[in-house]
Parts: C-alpha cells; sequence; structure tokens
C-alpha cells in the first residue's frame, strides 16, 4: 500500500498525487481537488490565506490511517497548502487508489470529508469589497 | 492578571500556576496577540476570564473554539489544569 501526507507552503498537483498511488493491483484512481475560488457568500474574493496548527502534519497522518484501514485502499495521497493561495490554486489535493472504481469514489469522498472536518487548518479570505473574515469563525 | 507576551519573544520566564495561552487563526486576530500568559485553574476559569478582558469579538469566537492542553484535547471545564500548561484556543476549521 502507498500512504503520502503532506502540509506544505509549496504548490500541488491534483496530477502528481494521482500518479504517487499507482499500484499494479489498482484498476481505478480517484482525484480531488479543493481549488480557490472568486467567490463567496455572494462577495468577490481576491485571496486567501490558510493558515495550520504545529499539530496538522499529524491529524492528517491519522486522517489517513484511519480511512488506509478499508482493505479495499492501494494508495491513498493528499496534501493541504497552507501559505498565501491565489485564485485557481489547488488548496487540497487528494488521490486514491482502489482495485474498483465504487471504492475509489467512496474512500476519496469519505477522505476529503474527513480532512475537512479534523485538519487544524483557518482559512482567511479577503474580499474584493476591502472587507475579510475568517471562514467558519463568528 | 493577564500579562501581552510580544509576538517576537518566546514564552521564557514561566512563572508556577500560570498557563500559556496561544491563540490560532481567528482568536489571534480577535485577542490581538498570538501568545501570553494568564493565571487560570481550570479551563473554564480561563474562558471567563478572556471573555471578560479580551471582548465581544473574542467571546464570541470561544462559544465555537476548541482547547488543547499540551497538545491534547481538553473539554472540561472543571479538571484542574497541569501545571504551566500551554493552552491552544482553536476556531472552528476551515480547511480544504
Amino acid at each position: 500500500m502507498i500512504i503520502r501526507t503532506a502540509v506544505t507552503s509549496a504548490p500541488l498537483s491534483v496530477a502528481e498525487h494521482e500518479a504517487a498511488v499507482a499500484h499494479p493491483a489498482a484498476g481505478a484512481v480517484v482525484s480531488f481537488a479543493g481549488v480557490v475560488r472568486d467567490h463567496d457568500g455572494g462577495k468577490g474574493v481576491l485571496r486567501l490565506i490558510y493558515e495550520g496548527h504545529p499539530s496538522a502534519e499529524t491529524v492528517l497522518a491519522e486522517v489517513v490511517a484511519e480511512i488506509a484501514k478499508d482493505p479495499a485502499v492501494r494508495g491513498i495521497a493528499v496534501s493541504h497548502r497552507v501559505g498565501e493561495l491565489a485564485i485557481g490554486d489547488v488548496a487540497l489535493a487528494a488521490a486514491v487508489s482502489t482495485a474498483h472504481r465504487g471504492d475509489a469514489f467512496a474512500i476519496c469522498a469519505r477522505l476529503v470529508d474527513e480532512v475537512k472536518a479534523r485538519l487544524p487548518v483557518w482559512k482567511h479570505q479577503h474580499f474584493t469589497d476591502g472587507t475579510d473574515e475568517w471562514v467558519n469563525s463568528p | 492578571m493577564t500579562t501581552h507576551v510580544s509576538d517576537a519573544e518566546p514564552a521564557s520566564g514561566r512563572i508556577d500556576g500560570v498557563a500559556t495561552v496561544r491563540y490560532f487563526a481567528s482568536a489571534r486576530a480577535a485577542a490581538g496577540v498570538s501568545e501570553e500568559a494568564i493565571s487560570a485553574a481550570t479551563l473554564g476559569e480561563l474562558r471567563e476570564h478572556l471573555g471578560q478582558v479580551l471582548g465581544e469579538r473574542l467571546r464570541k469566537v470561544l462559544t465555537v473554539a476548541s482547547f488543547l492542553v499540551d497538545g491534547t484535547v481538553w473539554r472540561d471545564p472543571d479538571i484542574p489544569l497541569p501545571a504551566n500548561a500551554t493552552i491552544d484556543v482553536l476556531p472552528p476549521f476551515a480547511g480544504g
């Protein structure tokens, strides 16, 4: 089994994640890109800053270790970017390989949901109208 | 007692019974500092103190924040905090 996780300020490539989970027994690779978009809640977004807690790497490895217990998994690669990102940049890249496509779709969806729920990462959004917002926080 | 610690300085010269509180993301923005030393016996006491001293914006963040004490999730408001604990204030996560 291939497992690879990272929290990094370097640009992310989904294609590179897909390649990382290549496995002779895998007939399906499903990937996901969480991409910075130019709008949120009706406002225009200029840029985003992601901030990670020092434990983010460890938490990501824990989440992936849990998901990798599924015997269908042949490979998992997932990375979250931190720092300043521009519109169109990949913030979250994930790829899962399995023997058959049904498992890969389901496991990749679960992986992304779990990472979003549990990874101690925060998003500071700057809008085109000059305001800013910490997403999910009052 | 609240002692503000500047961003540039590490939390040196700690006093017994005083926790180091580290703020992240919106909590840091609301607190105006990234770290400070605060005397508190329990998490409940700390939350009450912070809400009073640091105002409405931080009080709102504290209602939805989670806490780490020396790196471990800490929910109980009444259990005594360890000596010289480092307490991280974590607003709701927003990755992805």
